[in-house]
């Protein structure tokens, strides 16, 4: 699997809505099963930041169990989609990964069990201009 | 973080001590104490809570909501805390010290004796410190927000979500969150 966060640009004006895109992608020539739940972000952390801990981006359990999981065919893609309208400005990182397995216990880049980690997204920072 | 509300620095008062006379008595020892009024410090952490719903393109949930007020009272405790290891015991020794009577009876001049009560006060070394792990602490993504970041019970953000015909950007919430609709 190969995560990437994705976004339009690299610098915005503060007040500006920012789209930011995490998204698995299946690098192999086999299927495979993700776990909605496993994946995690995009996180922003600012550079400075400011008020309490921005919370961790995941998403809602689905009613049935089995629909937690999604069959990834060979080079098919899975992911979402945030906005942020409110970051300070300065420097925002973007984190992403994926679990192994979902864990209750997470921080924006990484869990806080470092072996639970199947795949990580080279971090994106952006610029948010006053 | 804690803000020092009000910082008045002590004032340092002494007089010179006396020699012996002529039969070699009535030495006395300089002394030195702290003036009446000054040496005070008033601290105060307080925070602004969340409305339950609508916060912009946030939608926060009650859970989330208390789970947030459970988050400024750690940093409230932890000011507290900060406080009675830094700033209470420094209080004390002001206290102690104030006025004439409880002055420090040391060295031979004023100033030898002025000199050793600053030591004894320490009032920039203790205010210093608090400040410093206060900051440590209580700063956005100090130690206190590290920490409660990762616990298990802390809020997420479950993404958009239409509550009530109204979409949100971000329904906060925390585990086990909203079911997927």
């Amino acid at each position: 699997m190969k995560l990437t966060i994705e976004v339009e640009k690299r610098q915005w004006r503060a007040g500006e809505l920012v789209r930011v895109r995490l998204v698995a992608l299946n690098d192999s020539y086999q299927p495979v099963s993700l776990d909605r739940r496993a994946l995690v972000g995009p996180n922003p952390v600012p550079a400075r930041p400011t008020g309490g801990p921005l919370p961790i981006s995941v998403e809602p359990r689905a009613r049935k169990a089995q629909e937690n999981h999604i069959l990834l065919n060979p080079w098919c893609f899975y992911g979402r989609e945030r906005t942020f309208d409110t970051l300070p400005p300065g420097e925002v990182t973007f984190h992403g990964y994926l679990l192994r397995r979902v864990e209750p216990s997470l921080m924006p880049a990484a869990p806080h069990d470092s072996e639970a980690t199947l795949a990580v997204a080279e971090p994106v920072t952006l610029t948010i201009l006053p | 973080m804690g803000t020092i509300q009000q910082l008045v620095a002590p004032v340092y008062e002494g007089r010179d001590g006396q020699p012996a006379n002529a039969q070699g008595q009535g030495a006395k020892p300089a002394k030195a104490w702290i003036k009446p009024g000054t040496g005070k410090i008033k601290v105060k952490r307080s925070y602004k809570g969340v409305v339950v719903g609508a916060n912009g393109s946030y939608y926060i949930t009650r859970r989330a909501m208390r789970r947030i007020d459970v988050h400024e009272e750690k940093h409230v405790s932890s000011t507290k805390s900060i406080y009675r290891t830094h700033l209470k015991p420094l209080e004390r020794r002001v206290s102690q010290r104030r006025g004439r009577r409880s002055g420090l009876s040391a060295g031979n001049t004023r100033d030898e004796a002025i000199a050793q009560l600053r030591t004894e006060i320490d009032w920039n070394g203790a205010i210093t410190s608090f400040a410093n792990e206060d900051t440590t602490e209580n700063i956005p993504m100090g130690t206190v927000d590290t920490i409660e970041l990762a616990q298990a019970d802390f809020y997420f953000d479950y993404g958009p979500r239409t509550v009530k015909g109204t979409d949100y950007a971000h329904y906060v919430d925390t585990p086990p969150g909203p079911s997927g609709s």
